[in-house]
């Protein structure tokens, strides 16, 4: 999907220098530069959104350039038979110009006309031609909506959401943690559903897991929920194929030929597969699945056509509960924990590593990390493990309600 | 298919959306209906201080709730995604935010006052574009832009200000020693004692200042919400930064 790069309407040796160059950097960024998505404000997190701003930023980019070259030419000095758009495509139909009358509202009062365009497209988004969101056909929005305040105003302690829950359903306090995530996992299904469609389904189908205590190894065999599984292996297989030319992405690890024995026999690599770590941080919702992951394929991506066959996975979280892999035997990824394995995440340690020495004044809102954004998809995990640091998951006064990690090892070859 | 109001958006077409009236930012915009639908704008940077991006900017209704939940997941949609309605004005200040990264990246001297493209390697130059869009607690503070956008390039002294209508008038002296041939200078205002307190700007809200417009060698005003007050001898400073500019990065636009 390459860029659509606009018509510069500005001329000069600054400006065509300058358009050079950020073409060639815009072209890095997307298609090499590997960046954590998660690190990013929310607006930029999307690539596909990125790219139109990158696209259509380019302009006026341009502009800045030229009206500090100061040059003869078009685009400085607000000559207006110079503008850019005349007329554009974004009134080019008259459907899109009616669009426009509509948002203005058709008052033929200069000031007037401008609060209803304002107003119209921030209160009425069926002026496209989508469905209106309203809470009739979207039922997560009217709960959500009770919930923002604490969701994005947490305070120190990370007890506003608590309270904001015990207000809206006008109960005591709640001891267990339970009813409170279960509440968000509902909710999160139906909106991930929208968002992300099978590994959308899935993200929130592994977080009950965890949240439930179950442990064990998920497999194509565990309960999937409403997740598509060819559907999630088709997501996969469209991550690798995007960045399969980038190693931080799309790292190699082993081959059928060069794995121990033991990865041979675990995984059942035949000597044609290929083991590749993958990172998922550039795609939301099979990020929230899987984080990095080891996912085994028939062959090389970057050399032609492969299956995704095999996904390996311990489903852990810096801000809850981690487990440590000793890589001796067949304690790793995908194989079943061992309690013992498993410790307060990097969050809740002194030196941010989970082999580290215990923080016990670690707070929820310490343990989550972010300020605000992206606070209320970490506090299921962090608010049911609650305060503190424990070296041993056993150590947890209420160790079954705190959640517990568990391996993923899916076989995907026959799905 | 992109929805028609974020055309709109990144097409600049904002009817004074990037107007950031804390600033005293105002856009001109003018509406003409005859024989057929013609707009003049103006398109500017909704912050012409600094480099930090913005966020979600959505005002009222559903789309605020909206916005609030992807905040909260940390998930943005493509621009066709039929579910969900972010607002025009977050996708528009989504893209000044990279058009603005793309510039620091690109251009010699962290982009400011610069027509030069700058040395370096396109990785690297990504690599800024990236860091500029972190969120705070993520970006590395030590690295282009954040190293030396924010940083003062000299120290005036007022020794009076006035405010009316929301506008403070400041006279200093010696002469500022400001350089009219820039529009892009901005100050952040530190006196020292009583009402005199109340011009100052805070460095939490606006981390590069506020931008200023010169009228002389010894007085300049900007925007500052407050009751009018008569001229005041003041004790203080007034730290110099500089920005993207003033009515020189007005981009007019002709829509017909």
């Amino acid at each position: 999907m390459s860029f659509n790069w606009p018509e510069i309407p500005f001329t000069g040796e600054e400006v065509e220098e300058f358009v050079d160059e950020y073409k060639i950097v815009a072209e890095e960024l997307y298609y090499n530069y590997p960046y954590d998505s998660v690190d990013l404000l929310t607006p930029y997190v999307n690539k596909s959104a990125l790219k139109k701003y990158l696209e259509y930023g380019l302009i006026y980019a341009a502009f800045i350039v030229k009206q500090r070259a100061g040059n003869f030419g078009p685009g400085t000095n607000f000559d207006l038979n110079n503008s850019p758009y005349s007329p554009t495509d974004a009134m080019d139909t008259p459907e899109k110009r009616k669009k426009i009358m509509e948002n203005l509202g058709c008052v033929f009062d200069n000031g007037q006309m401008i609060v209803s365009w304002q107003d119209n497209k921030e209160n009425d988004p069926s002026l496209d031609p989508y469905e209106e969101l309203s809470p009739q056909d979207k039922p997560w929005i009217g709960p959500v909506s009770d919930l923002l305040d604490a969701f994005t105003n947490p305070g120190d302690d990370c007890g506003g959401f608590y309270a904001k829950y015990d207000n809206l359903n006008n109960n005591p306090p709640v001891d267990a943690d339970g009813p409170l995530w279960s509440v968000i996992l509902n909710l999160g299904e139906k909106i991930l559903g929208f968002l992300g469609g099978a590994s959308g389904y899935l993200s929130v189908q592994l977080l009950r897991r965890y949240l439930e205590g179950t442990g064990g190894v998920f497999t194509e065999n565990s309960y999937w929920g409403l997740a598509s599984k060819s559907g999630v292996k088709a997501e996969i297989k469209s991550h690798i194929n995007f960045w399969k030319k980038n190693t931080f992405v799309v790292q190699p690890l082993e081959s059928g030929l060069t794995a121990s024995a033991t990865w041979r026999t675990y995984y059942g690599l035949s000597e044609s597969d290929v083991v590749f770590q993958v990172r998922f941080a550039n795609n939301f919702t099979l990020a929230s699945c899987f984080g990095t992951a080891t996912v085994v394929l028939s062959g090389d991506p970057v050399f032609g056509d492969f299956e995704v066959k095999r996904l390996i996975d311990d489903y852990d979280f810096f801000y809850g509960w981690e487990v440590v892999r000793s890589y001796i035997g067949t304690d790793f990824e995908g194989t079943p924990i061992n309690d013992l394995s498993i410790t307060s995440g990097s969050n809740r340690k002194s030196t941010g590593n989970k082999t580290g020495p215990c923080e016990p004044n670690t707070t929820v809102c310490t343990a989550i990390g972010r300020e605000g954004i992206h606070w209320a998809i970490r506090y299921p995990v962090a608010g049911s493990f609650g305060p503190g640091c424990y070296d041993k998951w056993e150590d947890h006064p209420n160790a079954q309600n705190s959640g517990k990690p568990f391996s993923i090892n899916i076989n995907f070859a026959n799905i | 298919m992109i929805k028609t109001t974020y055309l709109h958006a990144l097409n600049y077409l904002n009817l004074s959306v990037e107007e950031n009236t804390s600033l005293g930012i105002g856009a001109g915009s003018t509406i003409s209906i005859g024989s057929s639908l013609s707009f003049f704008d103006i398109f500017k940077f909704r912050d012409p201080m600094d480099i930090a991006p913005t966020g979600f900017l959505s005002q009222s209704g559903f789309t605020t709730i909206t916005e609030a939940l992807l905040n909260g997941i940390g998930y943005f949609p493509s621009l066709d995604d039929e579910n969900f309605h972010v607002s025009p004005n977050t996708v528009q200040g989504a893209m000044a935010s990279v058009a603005k990264a793309m510039l620091v990246a690109i251009l010699d001297d962290n982009g400011k006052r610069s027509t030069t493209v700058g040395i370096g390697s396109s990785r690297g130059k990504a690599e800024t574009v990236i860091n500029t869009l972190k969120f705070d607690s993520k970006r590395n503070y030590n690295a282009a832009p954040y190293n030396t956008w924010r940083n003062s390039v000299g120290i005036i002294t007022p020794t009076s200000i006035s405010r009316s209508n929301n506008v403070a008038i400041v006279t200093t002296t010696p002469a500022h020693g400001l350089s009219t041939a820039f529009d892009d200078w901005g100050i952040v205002m530190k006196l020292n004692t009583g009402i005199a307190t109340s011009f100052n700007i805070s460095t939490s809200i606006y981390p590069n200042g506020v931008p200023i417009k010169i009228i002389n060698a010894n007085t300049f005003a900007y925007k500052n919400i407050g009751i009018n007050t008569l001229t005041t001898s003041v004790t203080g400073t007034a730290d110099v930064r500089v920005g993207w500019g003033g009515t020189s990065i007005n981009l007019h636009l002709y829509y017909t």
